[in-house]
Parts: structure tokens; C-alpha cells; sequence
């Protein structure tokens, strides 16, 4: 729904790119230098991206052939800071590209994360520019900085600082990791229109200016705010408890009843040398020579903002040399409620660990069922339970009368059990608080994730930060779940799959074991009353599974599809279940009729999207959803009418891997499970985020707990399968036509066939073959009937199907092989394929040897994800095992030339299974032939020696049946999809899917 | 009425000193107070006991006023009461006179303020009074340079802020120097840094929300151009732009030409009225038109904005799905096409956007862009 041009689309960095940080004065100016290994080595293979980057020669020293390092000067493509922050901050986990590009990438975030915390602070370049700093750093952001710099690879630093030094040398990697920081943050501040609103260029305009005067002033600042060392405040509680700080023993001599806050000074640079500052003030040289001369303004203020944010703290000032203070126990309560704030002015609190518990920890009780006791289903998962906490102190729980206490204490700090128990207002708050809402979703997703993210039940952005020392841990709460939920999910967990279920006996075919297992599964999750989604590869089967389990529930179904498939579901299921009624749902003139127990409905995600109050007055047993991810946008109308929708029971069908699509998942379980995965936005910021970006494995095994039990995909390639598929998958892929292409071919054949009339013998068979050349022309594409070259999109019903077929197949990684008797029809499909960005290439008659085999090799090699060939210059003896799919885009008459043209030529099939889809226009002389071929073998076998003349023998009336245009056309325009583009691009995607 | 001197504490506390303790002259001082006022003071320069200026009169009069420094044995004594109180030796160094200074000094004895009788006035103007108007006039004036910076009256009393931090830095340690400034920074190695082994890559965090920038409470120098609330503007913006890039994959927003930054900032700018007049006058536009780009920013992002802002000549061709999409009569301008209250404009990458024309506001933005002319119109809202 977005209008052209993404703003992240535009790919600048390669896949072979390495990423070298040149820092520059003002920091703003920094750049990254790409290149590559092979820089200057054959382009054949490379992707190009965009380049509208500029060329600079820079030195760089690198490791070379041989194993000696040696300085170069290369030509390198030069991708400004700020230019670079987007793609850098997009990249995910599972993008390929160099590890200097990924330890820059989380660089990049880093610095974000601290520009998005208001770290920014203006400063002077050495140069006298002004510039933006990013400071202060917490001591958890500097350990990141530590451990970026660390893991910094040489690729990214690898320029030699001076030249004429005796060794070469570059920067030190905590250096460049500054360089990026304060490039992210002089960068970020400057928007285009930032110094024209607030009419003053000063760090505002992109511009240099050189301002020699404000030198003191960002002095000044930089002293307050960028200490050496960093104010910490070490609290000992009344001397009367035995303690120790950490593991190490430090004695107390705080005798009296109150709490005592030391001050001492941890230094910036090694953060395990800490001091007390009464030893500044005795022996002040030792103590600045360890954390530096500016040391004593570091505590004063220090100080001075702890004393700001915590007025109990302020008398310490009044003195000379202070070094400590007493507090009482609310002072010490006022002191711990600040610690976000003090923590913000770079302050630490640290208080003896194992005297005082920071906090009470609590469990979740979710203990009724819903209402009635019975377990929940689709349509009740939303309601709500009964829940309650239990409080732990230590990991065993407070009694009832521990409880009272802390009820009614007044005090901030209250002694239980031996230790001090710190209520600050949020434990307090906790104590006191109801427990939240949960339904029977959030619970079921619980018990089977083993725990709840609070943050996620919390529906406004800020959740619940915990203590210091934890930043940006979110908390995750045990539950336990009793009651009819707990049962539903140990249910749900016995679904291991592995049960097979025999095929119905309606069912005019044999299931395979695995799709027997399929068929298990699916029908006990339905039996539990909830839904799932079956996600097995193109190729295996879902159609038929799906089938049998309609005839084994015996109610009524709806089957949701695009509608390119809605022919392939019909006939498939007039095939497979020839006692069914099956009805379509479906163009103008459609009407629901009554729909009874045992009837399957095919209707699209357009009708859908129009007729939901019809469709939703049926007491639907199942409702199907093919090709789910056309509804992955949750806010469509779309998908709200599909939720709309009523049935005990819901199965999503999809052949792409959505375990790597984290938000079709979202999309497709939220219909399917509704509730389970909580809201998008918090799935996003909780879930997704951490699995996409960071690979985060806790937050991905819980994602799978909690999913499994209503996913299951097996591949081509899993063991238990691959030994039961037979070595080719085919089927016919029936595709409807276009406007364009109807009446093109209802004018084609009413005139020829008056034509005809008139002629007889040679002239007469010459007239046939042309009619049918043109026949095949138009429903391959109009264009190439009328000798065009574009515009291809939206114009054939073919190309359409295509275009599914081959996203289907790159988002699965796997390589196509097309087919067509046409030179030119190969040309246009490799043009268009271009223009979206497919790489793709024709072999041909009038390419020379050399040329056909490098086309191969990059194929096989699997750089080359489709090879286009012509079925009649094709040749022979060329190896395409790396193809397991194959489109024949039109057919050759003739199946066992088509047969002998595609196996033993290229050896398909040999190494794994292989899924053949070929083309065939709904309702027209290619339809017809089809049929034929199929069902009168002896007819075939007529037809081996001769080609295709015999279409030419057959008489007018026969002829004119075999051409006849059927009016049960499609539509190709109706609006599956919801918006222009999914993720492939493709602007009419209405991907197929072979059984 | 006439303007008032002193807008800080210590501002004040001159005013007050150099009327209270003026021996009764009231009449000398009364005149330099409306000459003042007048703004016939220019170019006044501060130095250790003394301040230079200009003074425009029935000529250019070079103007001076001495003060009388404090001794060395009174700066002893101030020093050392800054120095008995960590408070003030903080205040100090984080660019602060606090107020009670003051008052302590008094209690020793010691007037950090000069009152009239301090100040020694000489002016080349014939006027042979004491003060003459144009001197009384600069002592008003030093008000001013106060309130920019309270250190002033240090500085006039003898003592510059940096001589004066020395000071008291020298007198808390004890004659204590500090180390000499750490080793030179070396690089590392080629050699090294090839066979070095790598660490793990830290985990990156998500910040809940942004954050406010740092309060910086030192001022800048007058006349840099630099304002202090402008800056947290700036970085504040920054701060939600960052937040947005990695929370959920928003642009950084650095390749918006500023029609897009400005009404960006337009939309996120809630009621405050003097940014949206200063982004309105930044990009040459009336606040209303800046509105219906700020909603063209919140229905249809940069592209919105473009196509709310930029009108252009398409191929007539091309306008024609528009014309059969709307009811006849629809009317064609530039990329628009227009029937009553709905209007529908191509963009140059070929998408079509809906507009609806608002009573006050003119056309405005109501979806987003849309392959087809008809989807445009049929688009919720709130997709």
C-alpha cells in the first residue's frame, strides 16, 4: 500500500562487501570504505548494487596471497555515516554479509540506543568544528563499547595510521568504535530543515563552521558530564546484621541505627579499580594519578546531582571533604526510588546483596477454567480467567502472615526472615496490585512457553523496567496454570505427529505415511477445537491431506484461496472426493445457495473480503485459509472479514517457510490460535526484534514452545520424507485467462474457423496449425501474440501463476528450471524476471558453447536461481540436477518428446525430488488437449511418431469443439491481495501451489 | 513602563548594591539609568577590575569604570570559605555563584559586591560630574553582563573563574600538582590486530522510549548563536528518530529534503505553537498549509508529503484511470484529478493517492498510495 520507492530498499553495501571506518573532522564526515576480496577479479558473478557511490583510493592493509600482510592502495566505494545508518541498523541475524558490516551494524544500534536515551551532547572537533557528542555513557554502555571494540574485526580498522613509521600501525579499535559513536550522533541531530527552524547554523546545519570561541563553554560541559570517574554510593545497612558485600568481607563499622552511604569513585577506564573518597581527600595524588587530575570536580559533581535528585544527601556538601553520610530508613527509601534517575546522571547505588532481597518475586496463579469447566476453543479463547499471585521471597513462598506484615508496614526498609526486604513503592505497589487480566490465550501461551512476559501483557510501550544493573530485561513471570487450560496444553503438547490416521474411505487415493501423520494431526487439533497451520513444502501434498480431513469430519468447509487456485481446488476435489459437492463461490453472478453438512465451498480472499455477512450466516465446520499469508496484514479488511468468519475448527495452509517470517507467523497463528500470540506490537518488540536482530535463544525457544504444537512443516529434504516421494511431482497448474486474452482468442478462432470453410487438403491443415499457433500464443501472453515486448504485468493469466511459482520457490531457497517451445516466450519471461529483480537466463540455440556452459555451471552452482530454456533448441547431455522445480510454461502436444526433452536431457530428478507445474489455460484448446493426452492413451500413443499434424487431421466439428472457449472464466483482476506488493514484490501475486 | 535592570539574583543584587550604597547621588545615577534604557551603551568589555564601553551621547564617548579589587588577604578569605563547603567548590565548578556566597562573605567581612563608592568612573566625555551620566549609564549596563554570567562580578572584584578554580583546586589538595597527562595514544600493530582473537558481539538493547536529552546548565557565550532550548530540540528530535529506527525499523530520517523533515517535525510537534510557526517560516509556508502536510506525513509518510507538495505535468495519458474512476464531471490539473469534493493525484512512481478538500484547510491527504486509482478511493482510512 506504500507508494514506490521503500526507503530501505535500495541495497548499498554487497554480500562480499567488507566494511573499513575512515573517521573524519567534523565526525559527521565520517565514511565507510567498501570493498572487496576479489576487487578487480571477474564481475561475472557479483551483484552489483546500486551504484551511485563515489570512488576514492584509499590505503589498506590486508592480508594477501601467501599470507603476508601488505598496504595497498584500492579503490573503494565511499558510503557516508549517515547514509549508511538505516541499511546498518536493518540488518538481521540471518542477512549474509561480512562480519565487518555485522560488528558496524550493531554499532550502529548501539549508538542509536543511546542517541534514542538523550546521550547527546555538543562539543568542538580537535579541528575547532561543532560537532555532537555521544556522552554520558553508563557503565553498562561502556561494557558494550568494551566488547564491540573487542570483537571489532581487523577488516573494519585496517587502515595504517601515518605513513614512515617503522611498523605499520592502525588505530586502536576503541578508538574507531568512538569515531562511529560520535558520527552517529553529530549525523542524527542534523535534518535537512533542523537549522532553518531554529535560524542559527551552530550544530544544526550540515555545513562546517569553525567556532573557536565556544571552546571553553563545550569544556565545561564535557567536565560535568564526561567524568574519569564515575560517583558510586555504597550503602551499609545498621550495624547490627552480620553482612558481606559481594564475596568479599568489608567491615562495617557502622555501629549506629542508621544506614550509612559511602562515596567512592569507580574509574571510567578500568572499571574494577574503585576508591573511597576519603582517600582523595587524604592522599590526593595517589588517588589522581589512578583516576585522573579531574577527579575531584568528578565527586563534586557527582555530588551535586545525587544531592539534586536525593535531598537527604545534600548535607554531605556541607562539608569540606565529605566522604559519607548517614541516612534513616525513608531517606534510604527516598534514595533506592531514585535509582533510575541517579543511574540516568550517572550514579551507581550498591548495597550489600545479600542482606537486602531488591525485590520480591511472584508467580502466577491461573487457576480456574472458563466458565462451565470446559476447555477453550476458537472462539472462546479470549476469555477470561481467574488468576492470582504468589509472592516469593527467596523462591518460597510468603505466608499469609509474612504478607500482613508487609501490608501494613511503614517503614521503607522491613526485616523478614533474617534479611531486609527493601518496599519500595513498586513492591508495594505489587503487594497490593490485582492480578492482571489473562485469557485463556495469554494462559495457554504460558503453560506451553514455560512463563509470561508481563511486558506483553502491558498494552502501553513503557512495560515495567526493572532494577538497576538490569536495563532493558523485561520481566518474565512463572506461571502455573491449573484447571482446564493446564490440561488443554498437556494435550497440546501430546500432539507429537507422529500418529497416522488412515485416509477416509471416500477418498479416491492412497495417502503417503507422512501425509497419513498430517492428517492425524490436523484432525486432533480440529477435535480439541482449535486451529493450526500446515506448512509442509510445495509438492507434498497439502490439498489432498486437507481433503481428507473435510471427508473425515463430514461438515461443511469453506476453503479461503486466491483465485488463480480456486479451478485447481475444484477439480482436485471432484477427483479426489467424487461424492462431494463441491461448489465455487465465486464471480458476479455468485450465490451462497444452502450449504449442508458434507459440502465444500471454494470462495476467494476477495469475496471474502466483500461477502463476509453472507458467507458468516453458515454454520461452517472448517474453515481453510490457502495460501495464508495473503492475509498477513492484520489491519486489512481482509483479514478482519477472515476472523469474522465462523468454524469450529481453522487450518492455514502455506508453502513458504513462515518459521523465518516471524510476522506472517504472527498473522497466520493470530487467525488460526486467536490471542496466542498476544498483540503484533508487543510480539514485535519482545519477540520478533530479539530473534530477527539479535538471535536471541531464549526468546526463541519459547516462541517455538509455545507454536509447535500448531505448526507442521516437513520439507522435501527430511528424512522420513524424501525416500517416500517419488522422483518427479506433476501436475497441471490451471490458470484462467485475462479480458485482454478472451476476446483476443474468441476473434482469433471465430474467424479462422469461417475461414476454414472455404479450404480443404494442405491449405486447410497449414490454416489449423496456424490457428493453433495462435492460440498457444495468446494464452502464453498477448504480448507475444501481437509482437510486443511490454507491458507484461496483469496481462496474462499464465505469467500471473508464474510469478507465485517462482516466489514460492526463491522464498524456499530452491532453484526452477522454464520451459517453452517459444524463443521468444523465454525472451519476455527473462525481461520481466529482470525487472523484478529475479536473476534469470535463457540457454539457446544462438548462444555459443562456451557461453551455454557457464550458464550451467552458475546454475548448478546455485548462483543462478532460474535457466530459462527452449524445449526445441535445448540440445542435450546438460547437467541441471540443482533444478527441483520445473515449469513447463506451455506444452508441446506431444508427451513423450516433452518427457524425453526434460529428464534425460538434464538428468532432472536424479539427486531429489522435483515438482513439475505446467501451465494450462482454464477452458480452451489447451485444456482440452490436456484431458485428452490424459485420458486416451491410446490416442497418445498415436501421436508419438508424428508430432503435433494430427490436430490438423481432425475434421470442423471436432476442431471446433477442441477450440471452444468455455465461459466459466475467472477474473484475473478480483483483488486477492490487499495492496500492491507482498514481500517478493510482485504486484498480482497469486502464487500456486502444486499439490 | 521603563525597563527594569537585573533579571537574575546577582543582577539584582548589583542593582540593589550600586543604589543602596550610592552616598545619595540619586540624581547622577537616575540619568545613567534612562541613558541605559535608551540602549546608548555599545561595546562594553570586561577585564580584572574593570569594564571598557562606548557610549553614544551628543558624540562617541569612551567610557570607563574601575573597580576596586579586593585585596589578596580578602581573596584568601573568600577562597578559603569556598573551599570549608564542597557545595560551593561544586557549584563552582559546574559554572554556578551560589547565592549564599554572598551572604558568608558578608558575615566575614566581606563585600564581594562593590557599591558606588567602589567604582571609579572616567569618561572622555566634557562632562565633568561624578559619575558622569555615560559612566552611571555603564554601571546600569554591567547588570546585563551579569545576568549572562554571575562570575562577572568576580572577575570585576580581580579574579578571572579559571584563576579562581586554580585557586581553590590548589588550596582542597593540598598543594598536591596533578600527574602528568596520560602516555601519548599508540596504535596497535598491524600484525597483532590480524591474529588477534575476536571477542563475542554485545547484545543490543531496545529502549522502552526515548529519553530526554542531558540538561546542560552551563550557558553558552552571548552573541555564539547558540540557545539552549534550540539544542534540546534538536537532540530530543534526534532522540525519537533513533528510537524509531530501532524499535521498529523507521527511517533515520536523514534523506528527507526538508519539505518532509519540516512537516515531519510539523506532526510530532502536538500544541506547541511557536515551533509550528518557526518550521512554518523555515520552509516559507502559512501554518495552515503546514498542517495538511504534517497529516500528509501521518497518512502517507515522505511520499505523502511529496505528492501533497509537488505538483507535476504526467503524460495526459496517464491521468485517464482517475477520470473513469471518479464520477463525471472530473476536472484534470497538473497530476490532479478532481470531481467536487474528491480529488485523486498521481505521483511520478505512479501510485495514486486520495484527497478530500477541507473546509478550512483546502485539499488534504486521506489515504495512502494506492496501483490503482479505484483503491485509492475505496482505501480505509485506517490501513
Amino acid at each position: 500500500m506504500q507508494s514506490g520507492t521503500s526507503e530501505t530498499s535500495d541495497r548499498q553495501i554487497g554480500e562480499g562487501d567488507h566494511a573499513t571506518l575512515v573517521i573524519a573532522d567534523p565526525p559527521r564526515a565520517s565514511w565507510f570504505a567498501l570493498w572487496r576480496d576479489d576487487e578487480g577479479t571477474s564481475l561475472l558473478d557479483l551483484v552489483a548494487p546500486d551504484d551511485h557511490l563515489e570512488r576514492r583510493s584509499v590505503a589498506l592493509n590486508r592480508p594477501g596471497p601467501g599470507g603476508t600482510i601488505a598496504t595497498t592502495t584500492a579503490s573503494v566505494r565511499a558510503l557516508p555515516v549517515a547514509s549508511a545508518i538505516n541499511e546498518l541498523a536493518a540488518l538481521e541475524a540471518s542477512d549474509d554479509v561480512t562480519a565487518s558490516v555485522r560488528a558496524w551494524s550493531v554499532g550502529v544500534r548501539l549508538a542509536l540506543d543511546l542517541v534514542a536515551r538523550g546521550r547527546l551532547l555538543p562539543t568542538l572537533s580537535d579541528e575547532g568544528f561543532d560537532a555532537w557528542r555521544l556522552d554520558p555513557l553508563d557503565l553498562i554502555d561502556r561494557e558494550r563499547f568494551g566488547q564491540l571494540a573487542d570483537a571489532l574485526p581487523t577488516e573494519a580498522f585496517c587502515i595504517p595510521l601515518a605513513a614512515g613509521q617503522p611498523t605499520t600501525e592502525f588505530a586502536e579499535p576503541t578508538t574507531m568504535v568512538r569515531g562511529l559513536y560520535d558520527a552517529i550522533a553529530d549525523s542524527m541531530v542534523r535534518t535537512s530543515s533542523a537549522s532553518a527552524i531554529i535560524e542559527s547554523p551552530p550544530f544544526a546545519d550540515t555545513d562546517r563552521l569553525r567556532l573557536p570561541h565556544l571552546r571553553s563553554w563545550v569544556d565545561d560541559i564535557a567536565s560535568v558530564h564526561c567524568a574519569g570517574a564515575v560517583l558510586a554510593l555504597r550503602v551499609f545497612p545498621p550495624g547490627s546484621f552480620d553482612h558481606s558485600f559481594d564475596s568479599s568481607l568489608i567491615p562495617n563499622d557502622n555501629q549506629g541505627e542508621r544506614w550509612r552511604v559511602v562515596f567512592q569513585l569507580r574509574s571510567q577506564r578500568d572499571p574494577s579499580l574503585v576508591v573511597d573518597a576519603g582517600q582523595l581527600w587524604t592522599s590526593p595524588r595517589e588517588v589522581m594519578e589512578r583516576l585522573g587530575r579531574e577527579v575531584e570536580v568528578d565527586l563534586l559533581s557527582g555530588l551535586r546531582r545525587a544531592a539534586d535528585i536525593c535531598p537527604s544527601l545534600a548535607p554531605a556538601l556541607d562539608r569540606s571533604a565529605p566522604s559519607s553520610i548517614d541516612i534513616s530508613d525513608t531517606e534510604l527509601d527516598e534514595l533506592l526510588d531514585n535509582l533510575d534517575a541517579l543511574s540516568a546522571a550517572s550514579i551507581e547505588v550498591k548495597w550489600p546483596s545479600d542482606l537486602v532481597s531488591p525485590t520480591i518475586e511472584r508467580n502466577l496463579i491461573v487457576s480456574a477454567s472458563a466458565p462451565g469447566g470446559a476447555l477453550p476453543t476458537i472462539t472462546d479463547l479470549d476469555s477470561l480467567l481467574t488468576v492470582n499471585w504468589e509472592f516469593l521471597l527467596d523462591g518460597s513462598p510468603l505466608t499469609q502472615a509474612e504478607l500482613k506484615i508487609l501490608g501494613e508496614a511503614k517503614r521503607a526498609i522491613v526485616p523478614i526472615r533474617g534479611r531486609w526486604v527493601r518496599l519500595d513503592q513498586r513492591t508495594r505497589d505489587r503487594l497490593k496490585e490485582r492480578a492482571p487480566s489473562i485469557s485463556a490465550a495469554d494462559a495457554l501461551a504460558a503453560a506451553l512457553g514455560d512463563g509470561l512476559n508481563m511486558a506483553a501483557l502491558d498494552a502501553s510501550p513503557t512495560g515495567t523496567d526493572a532494577l538497576v544493573g538490569a536495563l532493558n530485561e523485561l520481566e518474565v513471570v512463572k506461571v502455573e496454570v491449573r484447571g482446564a487450560v493446564g490440561d488443554l496444553a498437556t494435550r497440546l503438547r501430546a500432539l507429537t505427529g507422529e500418529r497416522e490416521e488412515p485416509e477416509p474411505a471416500q477418498l479416491q487415493a492412497e495417502l503417503r505415511p507422512y501425509q497419513r501423520r498430517g492428517l492425524a494431526w490436523m484432525s486432533d487439533l480440529c477435535d480439541i477445537g482449535l486451529g493450526g497451520c500446515l506448512a509442509d513444502d510445495m509438492g507434498l501434498g497439502k490439498t489432498i491431506q486437507l481433503l481428507s480431513l473435510h471427508a473425515k469430519r463430514g461438515g461443511a468447509t469453506l476453503v479461503v484461496c486466491p483465485t488463480s487456485l480456486v479451478a485447481n481446488w475444484e477439480r482436485e476435489a471432484k477427483r479426489f472426493l467424487p461424492g462431494t459437492i463441491v461448489h465455487r463461490f465465486h464471480g458476479s453472478s455468485r450465490s451462497l445457495g444452502t450449504v449442508e453438512p458434507g459440502d465444500l465451498v471454494i470462495t476467494t480472499y476477495g469475496v471474502v473480503r466483500t461477502d463476509v455477512d453472507t458467507l458468516a450466516t453458515v454454520a461452517w465446520d472448517l474453515v481453510v485459509a490457502d495460501e495464508a499469508q495473503h492475509a498477513k496484514n492484520p489491519r486489512s479488511r481482509t483479514a478482519k472479514a477472515l476472523r469474522q468468519l465462523p468454524g469450529r475448527a481453522r487450518i492455514a495452509l502455506t508453502g513458504t517457510p513462515v518459521e523465518n517470517r516471524l510476522s506472517e507467523l504472527w498473522s497466520i497463528l493470530d487467525w488460526a490460535v486467536p490471542g496466542l500470540l498476544g498483540p503484533l506490537e508487543t510480539f514485535r518488540r519482545n519477540t520478533a526484534t530479539p530473534i530477527e536482530k539479535d538471535g536471541d535463544p531464549e526468546a526463541t525457544a519459547r516462541l517455538a514452545s509455545i507454536v509447535s504444537p500448531f505448526l507442521l512443516r516437513r520439507k522435501k529434504t527430511d528424512p522420513g520424507i524424501a525416500p517416500e516421494l517419488p522422483p518427479k511431482n506433476e501436475r497441471d497448474v490451471v490458470v484462467p485467462l485475462t479480458d485482454e486474452q478472451v476476446s483476443l482468442y474468441r476473434a482469433t478462432t471465430e474467424e479462422v474457423l469461417a475461414d476454414l470453410k472455404d479450404n480443404e487438403g494442405l491449405a486447410r491443415h497449414g490454416i489449423v496449425l496456424r490457428l493453433l499457433t495462435a492460440l498457444k500464443q495468446i494464452t502464453n501472453h498477448p504480448a507475444q501474440f501481437l509482437g510486443e515486448t511490454e507491458p507484461l504485468e496483469g496481462r496474462s493469466g499464465k505469467l500471473a501463476a508464474f510469478d507465485g511459482l517462482i516466489d514460492l520457490a526463491m522464498s524456499n531457497g530452491e532453484q526452477t528450471l522454464v520451459f517453452s517451445q517459444y524463443v521468444a516466450m523465454g525472451e519476455l519471461l527473462e525481461t520481466h524476471l529482470a525487472k523484478r529483480g529475479v536473476k534469470a537466463a535463457m540457454l539457446h540455440g544462438g548462444l555459443s558453447l562456451n557461453k551455454r556452459q557457464e550458464l550451467v555451471d552458475r546454475f548448478q552452482a546455485g548462483t543462478l536461481p532460474v535457466l530459462i530454456l527452449s524445449l526445441k533448441a535445448g540440445g542435450t547431455g546438460l547437467n541441471l540436477t540443482a533444478a527441483t522445480h520445473v515449469i513447463h510454461y506451455d506444452r508441446w502436444w506431444n508427451p513423450a518428446v516433452e518427457d524425453q526433452a526434460t529428464d534425460r536431457a538434464y538428468r532432472i530428478g536424479q539427486t531429489q525430488t522435483v515438482s513439475v507445474h505446467r501451465l494450462v489455460t482454464e477452458g480452451t484448446v489447451e485444456d482440452r488437449v490436456a484431458e485428452l493426452l490424459r485420458a486416451k492413451r491410446a490416442l497418445a500413443d498415436k501421436v508419438v511418431g508424428g508430432g503435433e499434424s494430427w490436430i490438423g487431421n481432425l475434421d470442423d466439428d471436432d476442431l471446433a469443439a477442441l477450440v471452444r472457449l468455455d465461459d466459466n472464466t475467472i477474473d484475473l483482476t478480483d483483488g486477492d491481495s490487499e495492496g500492491s506488493s507482498d514481500a517478493s514484490g510482485s504486484s498480482s501475486g497469486n502464487p500456486i501451489e502444486a499439490a | 513602563m521603563a525597563r527594569q535592570f537585573g533579571d537574575t539574583w546577582w543582577g539584582l543584587a548589583w542593582v540593589d548594591a550600586l543604589e543602596t550604597r550610592a552616598d545619595g547621588d540619586d540624581g547622577r545615577l537616575a540619568r545613567g539609568r534612562t541613558y541605559a534604557r535608551k540602549g546608548h551603551v555599545q561595546t562594553a568589555e570586561v577585564l580584572p577590575g574593570h569594564v571598557k564601553a562606548v557610549v553614544l551621547g551628543t558624540d562617541d564617548y569612551r567610557t570607563d569604570v574601575s573597580v576596586r579589587p579586593l585585596s589578596d588577604a580578602q581573596w584568601d578569605e573568600v577562597i578559603d570559605l569556598i573551599v570549608s563547603r564542597a557545595a560551593h567548590s561544586a557549584s563552582l565548578l559546574t559554572g554556578e555563584l551560589p547565592p549564599a556566597l554572598l551572604h558568608e562573605c558578608e558575615d566575614i567581612g566581606v563585600e564581594l559586591l562593590p557599591g558606588a563608592s567602589d567604582l571609579v568612573p572616567d569618561c572622555s566625555c566634557p562632562d565633568w560630574g561624578d559619575p558622569c551620566k555615560h559612566a552611571a549609564a555603564l554601571c546600569y549596563l554591567i547588570t546585563d553582563l551579569i545576568d549572562a554570567d554571575p562570575f562577572t562580578v568576580l572577575l570585576l572584584r580581580g579574579r578571572s573563574r579559571p584563576d579562581l578554580l586554580d585557586e581553590i583546586r590548589r588550596r582542597r589538595s593540598d598543594g598536591a600538582t596533578a600527574p602528568d597527562e596520560a602516555t601519548p595514544v599508540v596504535g596497535m600493530p598491524a600484525a597483532e590486530a590480524w591474529e588477534r582473537e575476536l571477542g563475542r558481539l554485545p547484545k543490543v538493547p531496545v529502549p522502552s522510549r526515548p529519553h530526554r536529552p542531558v540538561t546542560i546548565r552551563h550557558r553558552p557565550p552571548v552573541d555564539a548563536g547558540v540557545n539552549l532550548a534550540s539544542l534540546d530540540l534538536l537532540a530530543t528530535d534526534a532522540a525519537v528518530r533513533a528510537w524509531g529506527v530501532v524499535d521498529h525499523g523507521a527511517s533515520a530520517g536523514l534523506e528527507h529534503p526538508p519539505i518532509v523533515d519540516g512537516a515531519r517535525r510539523a506532526a510530532n510537534a502536538a500544541r506547541d505553537i511557536d515551533l509550528l510557526n518557526d518550521i512554518a517560516d523555515a520552509l516559507d509556508l502559512d501554518t495552515d498549509e503546514l498542517a495538511t502536510l504534517a497529516v500528509a506525513w501521518r497518512v502517507g509518510g515522505a511520499d505523502g508529503v511529496l505528492v501533497a507538495s509537488e505538483p507535476w505535468t504526467p503524460d495526459p495519458v496517464d491521468l485517464a484511470p482517475a477520470k473513469a474512476a471518479l464520477p463525471i464531471p472530473a476536472r484534470s490539473l497538473d497530476n490532479s484529478v478532481t470531481n467536487a469534493d474528491v480529488q485523486l493525484r498521481l505521483d511520478p512512481d505512479g501510485f495514486w493517492w486520495r484527497f478530500d478538500r477541507h473546509r478550512s484547510l483546502g485539499w488534504v491527504l486521506s489515504s495512502q498510495g494506492h496501483r490503482s486509482p479505484v483503491e485509492a478511493l475505496e482505501a480505509d482510512a485506517s490501513t
